[in-house]
């Protein structure tokens, strides 16, 4: 029961990362021949499948499509802490004993919420698929949640919030930026929710949430691995197709605007060295600039010899570790870029080299060595991540819920082959400039104690 | 309130929908949609697949593991050294991960950059590096490229350059990297933890070495490290993939084969003395806002007869996640926190035995004195039946989902190799998971959890937790420079 928020959306990034290329690779590409799926239960609810023999065990992934971007101010950080409500009992069951029944039954189990999704999952013995099944259709349907859980978990959320956050410099530089990055739309706020909210947040705010969000045409479901399609479809037709389907949730209506110039805030808190953390905003998920940016973010900073590394922590040992990824998100992203640095060594050094390394890029376009590189890796990526059913079922479900378009995991490989030098230097010259650029400069100080 | 458009399906059974069916308000009224699930007979679980695994042990003393596994065009190569930092000679802590961190920067022929260059084309990895045990150098690639990283991990393993310029700049980064690791309360905590319950042994020091011992390494240092680490007749390989056995080992011939033996290094050191009575080390961070927890004595090694009554008795306590008892009551029934957990640090030399959790700085007295009463009340109730029913259930039944990539399968084979565990371990797990009694957890239980005897180490904010914590126990106040 996570929360993940920049680190996350990071990772994506390199989920989201893969390629096409000659003949080995090209038979991973098509999602029919890997015998993928898609099914929709008649209220609404669709179902990804994935048959993989290979090992007895089996995942089911449930997608909904909610996170903090559906929030409002007053109850931010609902959508996490009701995830948190998800494990707390039901018709048939008390609280946590849910996540019990899967671990008897030997299974894993978690959950987490992202600012634009809230996914559900358990790992198990591919003869339990039924079992979880049923468990999973149970809370959706029959989520009984009381003031009393409320109260405790609410509590524990806070806590969750106060370790990640508050007790973390990165998690705190990291809220920073995007409350800063964001005026208007709701990537603002954090996904584990404000403070304050989250001590004002009602039982009756998460049942109204419940109702609008949890219902079964607005979740994908994921099933990855070893088990019979036909037979695993009738057992979700079984427990969930029963389950009423719900008036579409609210759209999200705001949309940021354009940023006007550059923002830069310095940040005063207790630490031992000075970061940095940045965000160009840049597209949404899907778009036609994406997969340029994706391949900028590889020439930046995909491995010991990509440009920022090799100029700032190899060459100039300016910085401990440093870099820039490309946020792939359901409403318009950042580019990140961050560095943390050396005993000794200034910060706005850090920045000026940064950012001139990748506001550089439109002048510097990569070389056709380098272009090659970034296809090699993205290529090698992709295929990483089909070695195991929870990350083939996550890159399923997010690509749906973010992109409203599965299929987009096997699409992107191919763009990514398309990108042209030209193409890099092009979305640069667009994105990465200083009047897009929103900065946390994290100044530490001795003595200084943590903002509650 | 919701709409009811729903078409019925063909295969779908027939469905009455009534209208007051409830959402989430904490009744129970309505008719029920989701049908009562009714558990099969219980069946065994399915036996561990393993894909074919072939060994051979070359002339100079090097084991070979061959894993087939062919579901993808990727191979990874893992060579595994069998000794790693408890072998850091006396003052020089976090040598052996600074000497192993070294290995890819740079050889007799290549440069730190050119190696970066080449594994990065080919949109793989290589690295090396180091815990207690042992040493690693891994790399993994698409098949394409087997025989280019071949060589290249050939001269990372065998001809590292540990020029001094790369040595200087590795210093300024692990020095930079313990700086910014006092900002991290968890960091503080498990150093403080350590360095005092086994003050004059190995496990005291942090594993990447302290600012006077990272200052102090010399390049004949890391030369002396590497020879005594990296020879062949203490070293398995395991590749790993898209291969076949004869390619496997061929490979292996080529670029290990003609390593040169050397002597197996050993060290002796005498365990310290355990905690005594009730003791807090609270590490002054005056920003924090959440103390960090740790509490716990001295522990067992890995070849403990007792491993697998140990393993179910701390599933019960508080390696269960959910099902453990300790987050039950200590988050789930009480709020206090995000996580709690136990755990036995089982490696080659008895290790830490430690319950790690953490709470609101108001609330840290009330975490410890809970969690203290819930091991006592443990070792005098022991386990219910159902509760150890559970325990072997998960553990026999998650056994599998250890073995679904090839790095997983990887690693539970070097594992194996490492402990000694036996090559029939895999086999029998399961059954020796379902051996254990309820008097076996009951024993261990007792002989191995002591609450009475704890080193207790916060770290939280000194003026708002000291004056409670000293209600628990003696504490002594410790500053982070």
């Amino acid at each position: 029961m996570k929360n993940f928020t920049l680190t996350f959306l990071l990772s994506l990034c390199f989920l989201a990362a893969a390629m096409a290329g000659e003949t080995p690779t090209r038979n991973f590409l098509d999602p029919t021949a890997l015998g993928i799926e898609e099914h929709f239960l008649a209220n609404g609810m669709r179902v990804l499948t994935w048959e993989d023999h290979s090992a007895p065990v089996v995942t089911l992934q449930v997608a909904y499509h909610v996170g903090s971007v559906n929030e409002r101010p007053g109850i931010t950080g609902i959508s996490h802490l009701f995830e948190h409500m998800m494990f707390k009992g039901s018709r048939k069951f008390g609280p946590e004993e849910h996540a019990n029944i899967v671990q008897a039954n030997g299974g894993r189990l978690n959950a987490f919420t992202t600012n634009d999704m809230t996914l559900y999952y358990e790992n198990i013995a591919a003869d339990k698929l039924e079992l979880i099944i049923s468990l999973e259709a149970e809370r959706e349907a029959n989520l009984a949640i009381t003031a009393e859980n409320l109260a405790s978990e609410r509590e524990v959320v806070k806590e969750e919030r106060r370790m990640r956050t508050d007790n973390n410099t990165f998690g705190d530089v990291i809220e920073q930026l995007m409350t800063n990055a964001y005026v208007a739309h709701p990537y603002t706020w954090p996904v584990v929710g404000w403070m304050s909210d989250l001590d004002a947040i009602t039982l009756h705010d998460c049942q109204e949430y419940h109702r609008i969000h949890y219902a079964p045409n607005n979740a994908t479901a994921v099933i990855v691995g070893d088990f019979n399609t036909l037979e695993a479809i009738k057992l979700m037709e079984r427990y969930f197709g029963r389950i009423p389907k719900q008036e579409p949730p609210p759209p999200v209506p705001t949309v940021e605007p354009a940023q006007r110039g550059e923002r830069i805030i310095y940040l005063h808190r207790r630490a031992q060295l000075p970061m940095l953390f940045a965000g160009y905003h840049i597209p949404a998920i899907a778009t036609a600039d994406m997969p340029a940016l994706v391949m900028a973010s590889k020439i930046l900073s995909d491995g010991e010899s990509s440009r920022i590394y090799q100029k700032m922590v190899y060459q100039d040992q300016l910085a401990l570790y440093a870099g820039g990824s490309a946020d792939e998100n359901q409403f318009p992203g950042l580019f990140n870029a961050y560095c943390g640095m050396n005993i000794g060594k200034d910060i706005e050094e850090g920045k000026k080299v940064l950012f001139s390394l990748i506001e550089g890029l439109a002048q510097n376009p990569p070389t056709p060595e380098e272009l090659q590189k970034a296809k090699n890796q993205v290529e090698a990526d992709f295929l990483l991540g089909l070695q195991s059913n929870m990350r083939k079922g996550l890159q399923l479900a997010s690509y749906q819920t973010l992109a409203n378009d599965w299929r987009l995991m096997f699409k992107e490989p191919e763009q990514y082959q398309a990108v042209t030098s030209e193409k890099v230097a092009e979305v640069a010259a667009r994105y990465f400039k200083p009047e897009n650029r929103t900065t946390v400069i994290l100044i530490p100080e001795k003595g200084k104690p943590t903002q509650q | 309130m919701k709409t009811l458009n729903f078409t019925f399906f063909a295969c779908l059974l027939i469905v009455t929908l009534a209208d007051g069916t409830t959402w989430a308000d904490g009744n129970r009224k309505g008719k029920d949609v989701v049908p009562a699930y009714k558990p099969k007979s219980e069946e065994p679980p399915k036996p561990v697949v393993l894909p074919p695994i072939h060994q051979k042990t070359f002339a100079n003393g090097l084991k070979v593991i061959v894993v087939e596994h062919h579901e993808l065009p990727i191979v990874s190569l893992r060579l595994m050294c069998k000794a790693g930092s408890f072998f850091d000679p006396t003052g020089k802590a976090g040598l052996t991960q600074f000497t192993t961190s070294l290995m890819d920067k740079g050889t007799e022929t290549l440069s730190a950059t050119d190696i970066a260059q080449k594994i990065d084309f080919m949109g793989g990895s290589l690295n090396a590096s180091s815990g207690w045990d042992a040493s690693y150098v891994e790399t993994t690639v698409l098949k394409k490229y087997l025989s280019s990283v071949a060589e290249l991990f050939r001269d990372v393993a065998l001809h590292p350059a540990f020029s001094t310029e790369e040595i200087e700049r590795l210093r300024q980064q692990t020095l930079s990297s313990l700086e910014t690791d006092k900002d991290q309360p968890e960091s503080l905590a498990d150093k403080e933890f350590n360095r005092w319950l086994f003050s004059g042994y190995p496990y005291a020091q942090p594993i990447e070495g302290t600012e006077t011992s990272v200052a102090s390494f010399s390049r004949d240092d890391v030369l002396a490290q590497y020879g005594l680490i990296f020879i062949p007749n203490n070293a398995v390989l395991a590749v790993v993939g898209d291969v076949d056995a004869e390619t496997g080992f061929d490979l292996a011939q080529k670029v290990l084969g003609d390593w040169k033996q050397g002597v197996v290094p050993s060290v002796s050191v005498s365990m310290p003395a355990p905690p005594q009575g009730l003791n807090i080390h609270l590490v002054d961070k005056p920003d924090a806002t959440q103390a960090q927890i740790r509490m716990g004595h001295l522990g067992v090694s890995r070849q403990t007869e007792d491993y697998f009554p140990l393993v179910v008795m701390n599933y019960i306590l508080g390696g269960g996640g959910f099902s453990s008892r300790l987050m039950k009551e200590i988050r789930s029934k009480m709020g206090l926190t995000y996580g709690i957990s136990s755990g036995f640090a089982m490696r080659m030399h008895p290790g830490e035995f430690v319950i790690e959790t953490f709470t609101k700085n108001a609330s840290v007295t009330d975490a410890i004195k809970a969690s203290r009463e819930l091991v006592k009340q443990f070792q005098v109730e022991g386990p219910t039946e159902e509760e150890l029913k559970a325990a072997k259930a998960y553990l026999t039944g998650s056994y599998p989902m250890n073995f679904e990539t090839p790095s997983q399968i990887a690693g539970q084979l070097l594992n194996i190799e490492i402990y000694n565990l036996g090559s029939d371990y895999i086999a029998k797990y399961r059954s020796r998971i379902e051996a254990v009694t309820i008097a076996e957890v009951r024993r261990v239980a007792e002989k191995y959890l002591h609450p009475d005897n704890l080193d207790i180490v916060v770290v939280s904010k000194a003026q708002d937790v000291e004056s409670s914590l000293k209600g628990l126990a003696p504490v002594t106040v410790i500053g982070i420079e």
